[in-house]
């Protein structure tokens, strides 16, 4: 799936290590789904669009 | 995606070790009252009971510390384990599955064969499970490992 996280956690001035304290997961987590290689559970979609204030399909696209 | 307090692999490894070693002095040190003040001469079966007390307790404390450190892994950390153990797990069942066919279809000559070449000298049933728990073992941490190079 695609996603613009890596924009928009530049837009933020968020590193990947920054993102991934606020969603509670290992940077490591956070940096396979901006690569595309991982895409998130649903609940975790939410959380990662709670962080930027936008809804779910705004940040991913199939 | 409900995380726990963070755990980390090494932490939950440790804990278990320690708590280990204290049962393990605590098992022993029942042994030892039991042969010196109890009149238990029969030193076999002490050492015996004692040792399966003793893999009891490891076993419920890696139990209780592997369900804690899974509960505070992240999501991607778990489908890692989950698919290595799914796929590497597999493929080492499936080697271990060779050795058994190739050791029952030669009536246990290769199995002897095998042990003595590696010098191994404990019991066949031994054998057996480091034999099917190798290659899993192996296998899971070839997996995890391509699972985490093809998502980085």
């Amino acid at each position: 799936m695609k996603n613009r996280l890596k924009v928009l956690r530049a837009e933020l001035n968020l590193s990947q290590a920054d993102l991934a304290q606020k969603l509670d997961v290992s940077r490591q987590t956070v940096n396979a789904i901006e690569t595309e290689k991982y895409d998130p559970s649903l609940p975790l979609a939410f959380k990662i669009a709670d962080v930027f204030a936008l809804k779910i399909e705004d940040i991913f696209q199939p | 995606m409900t995380t726990k307090k963070k755990i980390s692999f090494t932490g939950a490894l440790f804990r278990i070790l320690g708590f280990s070693l204290l049962g393990g002095m605590a098992v022993g040190a029942l042994s030892a009252v039991l042969m010196l003040e109890g009149g238990v001469t029969d030193r076999t079966s002490i050492l015996a009971t004692a040792g399966a007390l003793m893999g009891a307790v490891m076993i419920v404390v890696a139990g209780v510390y592997s369900i804690r450190w899974w509960q505070s892994v992240d999501e991607a950390v778990r489908h890692a384990h989950a698919w290595a153990w799914y796929w590497g797990g597999s493929a080492g069942l499936a080697i271990s599955t060779l050795f058994f066919i190739v050791f029952t279809v030669t009536d246990g000559v290769v199995a002897r064969a095998l042990m003595q070449k590696l010098g191994y000298e404990g019991g066949a049933v031994e054998f057996g499970m480091i034999l099917t728990a190798g290659p899993m073992l192996l296998g899971y941490g070839i997996a995890w490992g391509i699972w985490w190079l093809r998502h980085r």
